[in-house]
């Protein structure tokens, strides 16, 4: 059967009807695909299809049933989500769930450049914060299928494997790791840690933050990680002038965090997370164009990561000089 | 020898077309991001091809100096040095400033390539 019979022959025995289904750009271990469904109970609405892609990104890259009790578990803490819907099913023989469209900007570029969204900019660091300390605050006990937590050695470990498995050397992302490991901090706290939580993963509408998105690399360890990835430089697209997320500055970003409920952490603290950031997108990006490399999965976009793997070694080596 | 267009000059005829063919008509976001980020792979391998040899030869010397080694392979080099770091034998002292000034020049040289606005403080692309 193909994909939209499949989706036809589900969602016929929950009583809605399959009306339109169109690919949208996904991320790098998932597919996403948009599904407008009709019932009589509910009217059209339009939803979210997203699957499994087959090859994962790493090993410990979540599935889409868990993505989906991660989400379920996001909504109830009063974090901003999309709902899930129905229960996640296998569609063609791959991990699926439905959740609702949310509307609103996720280009990050837009986000912290462009005029129409200069408002929204004042208001969207503390709701991204208050979201955060929310995230931090589940109980990753419900959460079975999360591993026992990590530490960052544990962590810089794991990085060290993935880069192995490229197959080339790369002394920049070596002295990151080296670093790491020399400055690795003991794993003091314990949390959820979403692991991918920065602008261009957030929806955000002209009232501010609508939705926290892409959950796939959210693991248990420790809760700065989000807060020194958030400040990784390619996420600020281009806005250098604010080192967190192009939005705000660092000394604020902990204020907020702290304001909302959150611990302390340290400048430092924060620094050995942002270094740990970009030598782990650094490695993600060699991984992902590694993927397409070896053919399992041909793709442009994959193939030209490896070519921006240098971006990450470059604000590494900066990072590391200003530590000494 | 080929008659021209030379391979740089075929590769941007082929960049033209993406850009003022392809891009143009693209409806669907998807469909326009590929198309750019095809329209960004062209203009590396031109701004390589364009380059020559220079930049790896430049980095063979570099790393085969601070090795002292004769192998000729800058991957070779490269993961030799890679290894070297991971063992802990650039952590201090001189060698790491050596290695440190060694492989900024390199990720420097990458860059040019891939994203020279990059390296210019700018976000590129």
């Amino acid at each position: 059967m193909s994909l939209k019979a499949e989706l036809e022959a589900y969602l016929d025995v929950r009583g809605a009807k399959l009306l339109a289904l169109r690919r949208l750009a996904g991320g790098a271990s998932q597919e996403a695909w948009g599904v407008r469904i009709g019932s009589n109970a509910h009217g059209e609405r339009d939803l979210v299809l997203r699957r499994d892609m087959g090859g994962t990104l790493s090993s410990s890259a979540r599935t889409r049933a868990e993505e989906y009790a991660l989400l379920r578990a996001a909504h109830e803490a009063g974090v901003p989500v999309p709902r899930v819907l129905f229960e996640p099913l296998i569609v063609e023989g791959r991990q699926a769930f439905f959740m609702e469209h949310v509307s609103g900007e996720t280009i990050g570029r837009r986000l912290v450049r462009d005029e129409a969204h200069a408002k929204v900019r004042e208001i969207l660091p503390e709701q991204v914060m208050r979201a955060l300390v929310r995230i931090h605050a589940i109980d990753t006990a419900e959460l079975p299928f999360l591993r026992s937590p990590q530490s960052a050695l544990d962590l810089v470990a794991a990085l060290e494997r993935d880069l192995d498995a490229c197959g080339e050397g790369h002394p920049a992302l070596e002295l990151g790791l080296r670093w790491l490991r020399l400055h690795a901090p003991p794993l003091e706290r314990t949390a959820l840690v979403h692991g991918d939580f920065r602008v261009g993963n957030f929806i955000v509408g002209s009232e501010g933050l609508r939705a926290v998105l892409d959950w796939e690399l959210a693991h248990a360890g420790d809760p700065d990680e989000d807060l020194g990835w958030f400040c990784v430089r390619a996420w600020r697209f281009g806005r250098d002038d604010l080192p967190a997320g192009g939005i705000t500055t660092r000394e604020r970003l902990l204020e907020l965090y702290r304001a909302a409920g959150g611990h302390d952490v340290s400048p430092e603290r924060l620094r050995y997370w942002e270094i740990f950031g970009n030598v782990k997108w650094g490695i993600g990006a060699l991984s992902q164009a590694a993927r397409h490399l070896r053919g399992e999965e041909v793709s442009i976009e994959l193939a030209t990561l490896g070519r921006l793997a240098s971006e990450m070694e470059l604000e590494t080596l900066r990072l590391l000089s200003e530590v000494g | 020898m080929q008659d021209r267009p030379d391979a740089v000059e075929l590769i941007a005829a082929v960049r033209h077309f993406l850009e003022h063919e392809v891009l143009p008509v693209q409806q669907e976001q998807r469909g326009r991001f590929r198309t750019l980020v095809a329209i960004n792979a062209l203009s590396i391998v031109e701004r390589e091809w364009s380059l020559g040899s220079a930049p790896t030869d430049h980095e063979r010397e570099r790393l085969q100096a601070l090795l002292r080694s004769s192998e000729h392979d800058v991957r070779a080099l490269r993961s030799e040095l890679a290894r070297r770091i991971r063992n802990g034998e650039a952590d201090e002292g001189p060698w790491r400033h050596a290695v440190f000034a060694a492989t900024l020049a390199s990720v420097e040289a990458k860059l040019a390539i891939a994203n020279p606005r990059f390296l210019e403080g700018g976000h590129g692309r």
